[in-house]
Protein backbone atom coordinates (compact mmCIF):
# COMPACT_ATOMS: atom_id res chain seq x y z
CA UNK A 1 0.00 0.00 0.00
CA UNK A 2 1.36 3.38 -1.04
CA UNK A 3 0.78 5.97 1.69
CA UNK A 4 0.93 8.88 -0.75
CA UNK A 5 -1.79 7.24 -2.84
CA UNK A 6 -3.92 6.64 0.25
CA UNK A 7 -3.43 10.31 1.19
CA UNK A 8 -4.66 11.38 -2.25
CA UNK A 9 -7.70 9.10 -1.94
CA UNK A 10 -8.52 10.57 1.48
CA UNK A 11 -8.16 14.20 0.35
CA UNK A 12 -10.17 13.73 -2.85
CA UNK A 13 -12.71 11.68 -0.91
CA UNK A 14 -13.07 14.44 1.68
CA UNK A 15 -13.61 17.02 -1.06
CA UNK A 16 -16.23 14.82 -2.72
CA UNK A 17 -17.90 14.19 0.64
CA UNK A 18 -18.10 17.90 1.42
CA UNK A 19 -19.73 18.43 -1.97
CA UNK A 20 -22.40 15.91 -0.97
CA UNK A 21 -22.78 16.95 2.67
CA UNK A 22 -22.56 20.74 2.71
CA UNK A 23 -25.95 21.29 1.06
CA UNK A 24 -27.48 19.36 3.95
CA UNK A 25 -26.08 21.78 6.50
CA UNK A 26 -25.98 25.07 4.60
CA UNK A 27 -29.25 26.82 3.98
CA UNK A 28 -28.19 27.89 0.52
CA UNK A 29 -30.73 26.31 -1.82
CA UNK A 30 -31.47 29.68 -3.35
CA UNK A 31 -27.89 29.98 -4.57
CA UNK A 32 -28.15 26.78 -6.56
CA UNK A 33 -31.30 27.37 -8.51
CA UNK A 34 -32.15 28.37 -12.03
CA UNK A 35 -29.22 29.06 -14.30
CA UNK A 36 -26.57 28.23 -11.71
CA UNK A 37 -28.01 24.74 -11.19
CA UNK A 38 -28.35 24.25 -14.92
CA UNK A 39 -24.75 25.32 -15.52
CA UNK A 40 -23.51 22.99 -12.78
CA UNK A 41 -25.47 20.13 -14.33
CA UNK A 42 -24.03 20.81 -17.80
CA UNK A 43 -20.50 21.18 -16.42
CA UNK A 44 -20.71 17.87 -14.59
CA UNK A 45 -22.03 16.03 -17.66
CA UNK A 46 -19.42 17.75 -19.84
CA UNK A 47 -16.60 16.83 -17.44
CA UNK A 48 -17.68 13.17 -17.42
CA UNK A 49 -17.98 13.11 -21.22
CA UNK A 50 -14.63 14.84 -21.57
CA UNK A 51 -13.00 12.38 -19.19
CA UNK A 52 -14.31 9.43 -21.22
CA UNK A 53 -13.26 10.98 -24.50
CA UNK A 54 -9.77 11.93 -23.32
CA UNK A 55 -9.24 8.41 -21.95
CA UNK A 56 -10.52 6.73 -25.11
CA UNK A 57 -8.59 8.94 -27.49
CA UNK A 58 -5.47 10.25 -25.76
CA UNK A 59 -4.05 12.39 -28.56
CA UNK A 60 -0.49 11.42 -29.41
CA UNK A 61 -0.23 8.46 -27.05
CA UNK A 62 -2.18 5.65 -28.73
CA UNK A 63 -1.09 3.97 -31.95
CA UNK A 64 -3.12 4.70 -35.08
CA UNK A 65 -4.27 1.07 -35.54
CA UNK A 66 -6.13 1.27 -32.22
CA UNK A 67 -8.11 4.36 -33.22
CA UNK A 68 -10.48 2.54 -35.59
CA UNK A 69 -11.57 -0.17 -33.13
CA UNK A 70 -11.86 2.42 -30.35
CA UNK A 71 -14.01 4.78 -32.40
CA UNK A 72 -16.20 1.88 -33.57
CA UNK A 73 -16.60 0.58 -30.02
CA UNK A 74 -17.55 4.01 -28.66
CA UNK A 75 -20.04 4.62 -31.47
CA UNK A 76 -21.62 1.20 -30.97
CA UNK A 77 -21.86 1.77 -27.20
CA UNK A 78 -23.57 5.13 -27.81
CA UNK A 79 -25.99 3.59 -30.31
CA UNK A 80 -26.89 0.63 -28.09
CA UNK A 81 -27.12 2.87 -25.01
CA UNK A 82 -29.44 5.33 -26.72
CA UNK A 83 -31.62 2.54 -28.12
CA UNK A 84 -31.79 0.28 -25.07
CA UNK A 85 -31.38 2.82 -22.23
CA UNK A 86 -29.16 0.21 -20.54
CA UNK A 87 -25.59 1.38 -19.98
CA UNK A 88 -24.36 -2.06 -18.89
CA UNK A 89 -25.52 -3.81 -22.08
CA UNK A 90 -24.18 -0.99 -24.20
CA UNK A 91 -20.80 -1.29 -22.46
CA UNK A 92 -20.72 -5.03 -23.11
CA UNK A 93 -21.56 -4.42 -26.78
CA UNK A 94 -18.85 -1.76 -27.10
CA UNK A 95 -16.17 -3.86 -25.45
CA UNK A 96 -17.17 -6.90 -27.53
CA UNK A 97 -16.86 -4.80 -30.68
CA UNK A 98 -13.44 -3.60 -29.55
CA UNK A 99 -12.27 -7.16 -29.05
CA UNK A 100 -13.80 -8.37 -32.31
CA UNK A 101 -12.10 -5.59 -34.26
CA UNK A 102 -8.70 -6.52 -32.93
CA UNK A 103 -8.41 -3.97 -30.15
CA UNK A 104 -6.40 -6.31 -27.95
CA UNK A 105 -2.65 -6.28 -28.34
CA UNK B 1 -38.74 -14.83 3.78
CA UNK B 2 -40.98 -11.85 3.13
CA UNK B 3 -41.17 -11.05 6.86
CA UNK B 4 -37.39 -11.24 7.13
CA UNK B 5 -37.07 -8.81 4.26
CA UNK B 6 -39.51 -6.43 5.96
CA UNK B 7 -37.59 -6.64 9.23
CA UNK B 8 -34.31 -5.97 7.41
CA UNK B 9 -35.92 -2.96 5.75
CA UNK B 10 -37.03 -1.61 9.14
CA UNK B 11 -33.66 -2.18 10.83
CA UNK B 12 -31.75 -0.47 8.04
CA UNK B 13 -33.76 2.68 8.45
CA UNK B 14 -34.10 2.71 12.22
CA UNK B 15 -30.63 3.98 13.04
CA UNK B 16 -31.02 7.01 10.86
CA UNK B 17 -34.44 8.35 11.73
CA UNK B 18 -35.19 10.91 14.41
CA UNK B 19 -37.85 8.80 16.07
CA UNK B 20 -36.89 7.22 19.40
CA UNK B 21 -39.72 4.67 19.13
CA UNK B 22 -39.13 1.24 17.55
CA UNK B 23 -39.64 1.49 13.81
CA UNK B 24 -42.94 0.15 12.52
CA UNK B 25 -42.72 -2.96 10.38
CA UNK B 26 -43.18 -1.75 6.80
CA UNK B 27 -46.05 -3.14 4.81
CA UNK B 28 -45.62 -5.41 1.80
CA UNK B 29 -46.09 -2.51 -0.61
CA UNK B 30 -43.11 -0.68 0.93
CA UNK B 31 -40.91 -3.72 0.61
CA UNK B 32 -42.04 -4.23 -2.99
CA UNK B 33 -41.17 -0.59 -3.72
CA UNK B 34 -37.78 -1.07 -2.10
CA UNK B 35 -37.02 -4.22 -4.11
CA UNK B 36 -38.27 -2.63 -7.32
CA UNK B 37 -35.94 0.32 -6.84
CA UNK B 38 -32.88 -1.29 -5.24
CA UNK B 39 -32.42 -4.38 -7.42
CA UNK B 40 -32.06 -2.54 -10.77
CA UNK B 41 -29.58 -0.11 -9.18
CA UNK B 42 -27.49 -2.92 -7.76
CA UNK B 43 -27.58 -4.74 -11.11
CA UNK B 44 -26.45 -1.55 -12.84
CA UNK B 45 -23.74 -0.84 -10.28
CA UNK B 46 -22.14 -4.26 -10.57
CA UNK B 47 -20.73 -4.02 -14.12
CA UNK B 48 -19.76 -0.39 -13.52
CA UNK B 49 -17.94 -1.40 -10.34
CA UNK B 50 -16.23 -4.19 -12.25
CA UNK B 51 -15.02 -1.72 -14.87
CA UNK B 52 -13.87 0.70 -12.17
CA UNK B 53 -12.01 -2.01 -10.27
CA UNK B 54 -10.39 -3.24 -13.49
CA UNK B 55 -9.24 0.27 -14.31
CA UNK B 56 -7.84 0.81 -10.81
CA UNK B 57 -5.90 -2.45 -11.14
CA UNK B 58 -4.64 -1.47 -14.59
CA UNK B 59 -3.35 1.79 -13.06
CA UNK B 60 -1.39 -0.05 -10.40
CA UNK B 61 -3.68 0.46 -7.40
CA UNK B 62 -3.78 -2.28 -4.75
CA UNK B 63 -6.94 -4.06 -3.65
CA UNK B 64 -7.05 -2.12 -0.37
CA UNK B 65 -6.63 1.18 -2.19
CA UNK B 66 -9.34 0.20 -4.67
CA UNK B 67 -11.76 -0.63 -1.84
CA UNK B 68 -10.84 2.53 0.05
CA UNK B 69 -11.38 4.62 -3.05
CA UNK B 70 -14.77 2.99 -3.69
CA UNK B 71 -15.93 3.61 -0.10
CA UNK B 72 -14.57 7.13 0.35
CA UNK B 73 -14.91 8.68 -3.10
CA UNK B 74 -17.98 6.57 -4.10
CA UNK B 75 -18.21 7.93 -7.64
CA UNK B 76 -16.96 5.89 -10.59
CA UNK B 77 -15.88 8.79 -12.84
CA UNK B 78 -13.90 10.43 -10.03
CA UNK B 79 -12.31 7.12 -9.01
CA UNK B 80 -11.18 6.58 -12.58
CA UNK B 81 -10.02 10.18 -12.95
CA UNK B 82 -7.94 9.91 -9.76
CA UNK B 83 -6.42 6.60 -10.91
CA UNK B 84 -5.53 8.00 -14.33
CA UNK B 85 -4.27 11.34 -13.00
CA UNK B 86 -2.17 9.58 -10.38
CA UNK B 87 -0.59 7.44 -13.10
CA UNK B 88 0.05 10.59 -15.14
CA UNK B 89 1.78 12.21 -12.16
CA UNK B 90 -0.76 15.02 -11.71
CA UNK B 91 -0.58 17.22 -8.58
CA UNK B 92 -3.06 16.70 -5.76
CA UNK B 93 -4.77 20.05 -6.35
CA UNK B 94 -5.61 19.03 -9.91
CA UNK B 95 -7.09 15.74 -8.75
CA UNK B 96 -9.25 17.53 -6.16
CA UNK B 97 -10.53 20.13 -8.61
CA UNK B 98 -11.20 17.49 -11.27
CA UNK B 99 -13.13 15.42 -8.73
CA UNK B 100 -15.16 18.42 -7.61
CA UNK B 101 -16.07 19.41 -11.17
CA UNK B 102 -17.06 15.86 -12.17
CA UNK B 103 -19.17 15.54 -9.02
CA UNK B 104 -20.96 18.87 -9.38
CA UNK B 105 -24.13 16.90 -10.06
CA UNK B 106 -23.99 15.61 -6.47
CA UNK B 107 -24.16 19.19 -5.20
CA UNK B 108 -27.45 19.67 -7.04
CA UNK B 109 -28.76 16.25 -6.01
CA UNK B 110 -27.88 16.93 -2.38
CA UNK B 111 -29.72 20.26 -2.45
CA UNK B 112 -32.69 18.43 -3.95
CA UNK B 113 -32.55 15.89 -1.11
CA UNK B 114 -32.56 18.54 1.64
CA UNK B 115 -36.33 18.24 2.26
CA UNK B 116 -36.04 14.46 2.43
CA UNK B 117 -33.05 14.45 4.85
CA UNK B 118 -34.63 17.05 7.13
CA UNK B 119 -35.94 14.27 9.41
CA UNK B 120 -32.44 13.00 10.19
CA UNK B 121 -30.28 13.86 13.20
CA UNK B 122 -26.94 15.64 12.68
CA UNK B 123 -24.60 12.64 12.50
CA UNK B 124 -27.18 10.50 10.72
CA UNK B 125 -27.62 13.27 8.15
CA UNK B 126 -23.84 13.52 7.76
CA UNK B 127 -23.63 9.75 7.16
CA UNK B 128 -26.63 9.76 4.85
CA UNK B 129 -24.90 12.39 2.70
CA UNK B 130 -22.24 9.83 1.77
CA UNK B 131 -24.93 7.63 0.16
CA UNK B 132 -25.83 10.35 -2.34
CA UNK B 133 -25.35 8.94 -5.82
CA UNK B 134 -26.88 9.56 -9.21
CA UNK B 135 -28.39 6.08 -9.48
CA UNK B 136 -29.90 6.08 -5.98
CA UNK B 137 -31.34 9.53 -6.58
CA UNK B 138 -32.76 8.75 -10.00
CA UNK B 139 -34.18 5.44 -8.84
CA UNK B 140 -35.86 6.73 -5.70
CA UNK B 141 -37.05 10.18 -6.76
CA UNK B 142 -40.47 9.11 -8.03
CA UNK B 143 -41.32 6.85 -5.04
CA UNK B 144 -40.07 9.59 -2.68
CA UNK B 145 -42.29 12.17 -4.32
CA UNK B 146 -45.28 9.83 -3.93
CA UNK B 147 -44.48 9.28 -0.24
CA UNK B 148 -44.31 11.98 2.41
CA UNK B 149 -42.15 12.98 5.38
CA UNK B 150 -40.09 10.27 7.08
CA UNK B 151 -41.47 7.61 4.71
CA UNK B 152 -39.76 9.34 1.78
CA UNK B 153 -36.52 9.53 3.78
CA UNK B 154 -36.85 5.85 4.58
CA UNK B 155 -37.25 4.96 0.90
CA UNK B 156 -34.06 6.78 -0.05
CA UNK B 157 -31.95 5.47 2.81
CA UNK B 158 -33.13 1.88 2.51
CA UNK B 159 -31.86 1.91 -1.06
CA UNK B 160 -28.73 3.95 -0.34
CA UNK B 161 -27.44 1.73 2.47
CA UNK B 162 -27.83 -1.39 0.31
CA UNK B 163 -26.32 0.09 -2.82
CA UNK B 164 -23.24 1.52 -1.05
CA UNK B 165 -21.68 -1.81 0.08
CA UNK B 166 -22.63 -3.39 -3.25
CA UNK B 167 -20.63 -0.68 -4.97
CA UNK B 168 -17.55 -1.33 -2.82
CA UNK B 169 -17.83 -5.09 -3.37
CA UNK B 170 -18.24 -4.75 -7.12
CA UNK B 171 -15.12 -2.55 -7.32
CA UNK B 172 -13.20 -5.16 -5.33
CA UNK B 173 -14.57 -7.89 -7.62
CA UNK B 174 -13.33 -5.88 -10.61
CA UNK B 175 -9.93 -5.59 -9.00
CA UNK B 176 -9.90 -9.34 -8.33
CA UNK B 177 -10.84 -10.01 -11.93
CA UNK B 178 -8.03 -7.70 -13.04
CA UNK B 179 -5.44 -9.69 -11.10
CA UNK B 180 -6.27 -12.74 -13.23
CA UNK B 181 -5.75 -10.87 -16.49
CA UNK B 182 -2.15 -10.61 -17.77
CA UNK B 183 -0.54 -7.18 -17.49
CA UNK B 184 -0.19 -6.80 -21.26
CA UNK B 185 -3.94 -6.28 -21.43
CA UNK B 186 -3.87 -3.28 -19.08
CA UNK B 187 -4.21 -0.79 -21.93
CA UNK B 188 -7.28 -2.66 -23.18
CA UNK B 189 -8.74 -2.82 -19.66
CA UNK B 190 -8.37 0.92 -19.30
CA UNK B 191 -10.55 1.27 -22.39
CA UNK B 192 -13.54 -0.41 -20.69
CA UNK B 193 -14.31 2.71 -18.67
CA UNK B 194 -14.48 5.18 -21.58
CA UNK B 195 -16.86 2.77 -23.30
CA UNK B 196 -18.98 2.72 -20.17
CA UNK B 197 -19.04 6.52 -19.96
CA UNK B 198 -20.19 6.80 -23.58
CA UNK B 199 -22.84 4.13 -22.95
CA UNK B 200 -24.00 5.73 -19.69
CA UNK B 201 -24.35 9.20 -21.19
CA UNK B 202 -26.23 7.81 -24.19
CA UNK B 203 -28.52 5.75 -21.95
CA UNK B 204 -29.16 8.15 -19.07
CA UNK B 205 -28.91 11.72 -20.36
CA UNK B 206 -32.22 12.54 -22.00
CA UNK B 207 -32.33 16.32 -21.92
CA UNK B 208 -31.28 17.89 -25.22
CA UNK B 209 -29.03 20.61 -23.75
CA UNK B 210 -27.24 18.15 -21.47
CA UNK B 211 -26.69 15.84 -24.43
CA UNK B 212 -25.34 18.79 -26.40
CA UNK B 213 -22.95 19.68 -23.55
CA UNK B 214 -21.79 16.06 -23.44
CA UNK B 215 -21.33 15.93 -27.22
CA UNK B 216 -19.33 19.19 -27.32
CA UNK B 217 -17.13 18.06 -24.43
CA UNK B 218 -16.68 14.59 -25.91
CA UNK B 219 -15.48 16.05 -29.21
CA UNK B 220 -13.25 18.73 -27.70
CA UNK B 221 -11.67 16.94 -24.73
CA UNK B 222 -8.86 15.00 -26.47
CA UNK B 223 -7.60 18.21 -28.07
CA UNK B 224 -8.08 20.29 -24.91
CA UNK B 225 -6.19 17.71 -22.84
CA UNK B 226 -3.43 17.54 -25.48
CA UNK B 227 -3.08 21.34 -25.33
CA UNK B 228 -3.21 21.52 -21.53
CA UNK B 229 -2.73 18.12 -19.87
CA UNK B 230 -3.39 19.59 -16.41
CA UNK B 231 -6.39 21.83 -16.86
CA UNK B 232 -7.69 21.01 -20.34
CA UNK B 233 -10.46 18.72 -19.07
CA UNK B 234 -11.82 21.21 -16.55
CA UNK B 235 -11.55 24.22 -18.83
CA UNK B 236 -13.28 22.51 -21.72
CA UNK B 237 -16.07 21.24 -19.43
CA UNK B 238 -16.60 24.78 -18.13
CA UNK B 239 -16.52 26.14 -21.69
CA UNK B 240 -19.00 23.52 -22.95
CA UNK B 241 -21.37 24.21 -20.02
CA UNK B 242 -21.15 27.97 -20.56
CA UNK B 243 -21.73 27.63 -24.30
CA UNK B 244 -24.79 25.40 -23.92
CA UNK B 245 -26.17 27.52 -21.06
CA UNK B 246 -25.80 30.60 -23.23
CA UNK B 247 -27.46 28.95 -26.22
CA UNK B 248 -30.39 27.49 -24.30
CA UNK B 249 -30.96 30.11 -21.63
CA UNK B 250 -30.85 27.39 -18.98
CA UNK B 251 -34.55 26.83 -18.53
CA UNK B 252 -34.81 23.50 -16.71
CA UNK B 253 -33.20 22.38 -13.47
CA UNK B 254 -33.31 19.20 -11.46
CA UNK B 255 -34.35 21.18 -8.42
CA UNK B 256 -37.44 22.57 -10.10
CA UNK B 257 -38.30 19.18 -11.52
CA UNK B 258 -37.91 17.54 -8.11
CA UNK B 259 -39.94 20.15 -6.28
CA UNK B 260 -42.65 20.08 -8.95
Amino acid sequence: MDLARVGVILVVGLACYLERALPQFLRAERLVRGRVATWLQYASVAAIAGLGSSLAFPVGSIPHPALGPRAAAILLAIAVGAASRHAAWATVAGVAAYLALGGLP
Amino acid sequence: MATRARRLFAVQCAAMTTSTEPPPLPDRASVRTWLRVAIPIVLTFFPVGLATGLTAKANGFTGLETGLMAAIIYAAPVQIAVAELWTAGAPLFQMVVTGLVINLRFLIISFTLVPYFRHLRGIARALAAQTVSMSSFAGTLTPMQRASGPEATRIYLSVGVVVFPCWVMSCLAGFGLGTRIPGRYDEALRFVFPVFIAAMLAADVREGPSLAAAAVAFAAAPWAVALSPRWGLILEAAAAATLISFLTGGSRTWIRRASG
